[in-house]
């Protein structure tokens, strides 16, 4: 209490000195909706932190492998299971690789899954999504009546049914991660279309004689892209989790590659005795999905402040 | 009420007859049959397992043959196991991926229920600030992390708890809470977000302004009107209970469905995919069904009126 007395004792308000045309004009400096998201995300402590994450492992990703003179393949047989040192930082697994090389190598497929497959995920929902909202109807009750069907099963049965179709590889994984999480997407941008096509700068675009793809690309998809970006963020550490999971069962990357996900599964089987083998790529996991779903908040809280709970 | 309970039924046997279609035929898109060994089997043996297994047949009479089965409840017999045929895989091992399962669901409710009308009656003070920072670690954090780091702490560590396998209550403990962490968190959060809600209701408003005590406004007015979307997410988080079996039941190697699922998959035991599929997807679409009936039971607000808007 006291301090907030000492605090608003200290603090004296002074009328600026203006003169009466000044003030008629007094206005802040307007801001568009993107510096003041930016800005609403900057106050957004979580958000903040999660940024930070993502922003850590995104560089160790893409330089951590180009400072290491050793390859995530190399194996060192006589020093195999060594507990973190200085030579190590993180140990050895049963190879005698180096765990802290194999994980930024496992940044790369873990991060880059996370990214592609909610590329694909994007393209297809934003194209499936905008056409159904738009065009409406008929259309619409068919696509979404479809999309309904494909919700109603778990992601994880339709991308273990694929695996086992497809060759084993990191290229069908983004595509068989991609081909699952456009739903979502779709359901999204569908919503979004049908509430923005009612708008008037719409109709007016229309009155003007644009082409549905103009109104589309230029006047719809820009205007929804707040939530859109907002489900990219939720997307990508879904894919991260689906890819780590495939790959703990043993249907992602294939060996001698290292994905996050198989190599907890290899630390598993040495859990007993050498747990730091399973604990790094475990808390990389976890670290990632963490920022990733901190910063997901931050950015929907400060894309959409009403949202904000 | 009747036409909208069969509409509804009518769209689940729709969607389970896709998702049998595109199992099916994506099964059978794979290159190399199932009994492709690295050994070469005699011709004869191939002619009788083709045979036996129907495989001879065109392909769209085995599928209609698989869906006249199908509708009469016959998976199949598994191409892996001669002793056992899918329905008995199913019957013998889902009980006990069904019991972890609704463990974890009661435990994911008892804790996430209050744990999210705290965070919502202490909000933005260190009460909630705690509750949304764990839940959101408990949602970034794969089941099968948790699954193996409880094994690490209590099974090697402490030594209270036994590392693996199925039997006695004490072996539920590790797979029930590794399975129950997402589901926890993710209550807790939705019904914080109902609380807020309701809170800045005007009914809300009036039964604090003609001076009913704190806790009966929130009992009575905020907390059943906060809890009851939680029904509604029971269908997505049965699904994710459902994912989250697979792998927790191969870490601690219960015999459950899930394992049963995942060894099929590396068995390239193509009928036991193709039926735990089927038979997790009827159980998601059932669940979807009971949940929105039951929505209408206790959400006197929801009105029926046939569409699939809700």
């Amino acid at each position: 209490m006291s301090q907030v007395g000492e605090t608003t004792g200290t603090i004296s308000f002074k009328p600026l000195q203006k003169t009466q045309s000044q003030l008629n004009t007094l206005v802040r400096p307007s801001t568009t909706f993107f510096q003041d998201a930016w800005f609403r995300l900057r106050h957004h402590q979580r958000g903040m932190v999660g940024l930070a994450i993502v922003a850590l492992m995104l560089l160790l990703a893409i330089f951590g492998p180009m400072l290491t003179h050793i390859s995530y393949s190399d194996q060192n047989l006589s020093q195999t299971y060594q507990a973190p040192s200085r030579a190590h930082i993180m140990g050895t697994d049963n190879l005698g690789r180096d765990i802290y090389v194999r994980l930024l190598y496992g940044a790369r497929i873990s991060l880059s899954v996370g990214f592609v497959a909610t590329l694909i995920s994007l393209g297809i929902g934003v194209v499936y999504g905008t056409i159904s909202g738009y065009y409406g109807g008929r259309t619409d009750d068919i696509m979404m009546r479809l999309v309904e069907v494909l919700m109603s099963v778990p992601d994880l049965l339709y991308v273990i049914l694929l695996t086992t179709v497809i060759k084993p590889g990191l290229i069908p994984i983004y595509i068989v991660l991609g081909a699952v999480g456009w739903l979502s997407m779709a359901r999204l941008v569908r919503g979004e279309v049908l509430s923005l096509k009612e708008r008037e700068y719409v109709l007016a675009a229309r009155i003007t004689g644009a082409r549905p793809s103009r109104i589309l690309f230029r006047h719809l998809i820009p205007n929804a892209m707040g939530p859109i970006l907002v489900a990219v963020t939720i997307g990508i550490p879904s894919a991260i989790f689906l890819e780590s999971f495939l790959s703990f069962i043993g249907l992602g990357v294939s060996a001698p590659m290292a994905s996050w996900g198989s190599m907890a599964s290899e630390g598993i089987t040495a859990l007993q005795s050498h747990p730091h083998l399973l604990f790094f790529p475990a808390a990389a996991i976890s670290l990632t999905m963490l920022g990733f779903n901190y910063f997901g908040d931050g950015l929907r809280d400060a894309l959409d402040p009403r949202m904000r709970r | 009420m009747f036409r909208y309970v069969a509409r509804r039924i009518g769209a689940g046997v729709l969607v389970l007859w896709i998702v049998t279609t595109l199992t099916f035929f994506l099964m059978h898109a794979i290159p190399g049959g199932p009994f492709t060994a690295d050994k070469e089997l005699p011709e004869a043996v191939m002619k009788n397992i083709n045979a036996r297994y129907h495989l001879n047949d065109p392909l769209f009479k085995q599928y209609t043959d698989y869906l006249a089965h199908l509708v009469r409840g016959d998976l199949g017999p598994s191409f892996r196991y001669t002793t056992e045929n899918v329905n008995q895989i199913i019957s013998r091992s889902f009980p006990v991926s069904a019991t972890i399962g609704a463990l974890a669901l009661v435990l994911a409710v008892v804790l996430g229920i209050p744990a999210g009308i705290m965070a919502a009656l202490r909000q933005n003070r260190w009460q909630d600030n705690a509750a949304m920072g764990l839940t959101t670690l408990l949602i970034s954090v794969p089941s099968f992390i948790v699954a193996t780091l409880l094994m690490y702490i209590f099974a090697y560590k402490l030594r209270w708890l036994p590392a693996a396998l199925w039997g006695s209550p004490k072996q539920a403990v590790m797979p029930v809470i590794a399975l129950a962490g997402f589901p926890m968190a993710f209550i807790a959060r939705l019904v914080r977000s109902n609380m807020l809600e309701v809170m800045g209701q005007d009914y809300v408003r009036t039964a604090k302004a003609k001076g009913m005590p704190g806790y009966i406004v929130i009992y009575r007015h905020a907390v059943r009107n906060a809890i009851l979307p939680v029904v509604t997410i029971l269908g997505p988080l049965t699904a994710a209970i459902l994912t989250g079996s697979l792998v927790v039941e191969k870490i601690y190697a219960i015999p459950g469905l899930g394992q049963h699922f995942v060894n099929s998959i590396f068995n390239r035991d193509y009928t036991v995919i193709m039926g735990v599929t089927v038979f997790y997807a009827a159980l998601v679409v059932l669940v979807n069904l009971l949940v929105d009936l039951a929505y209408v039971v206790v959400d006197p607000r929801i009105k029926l009126e046939g569409g699939s808007e809700a």
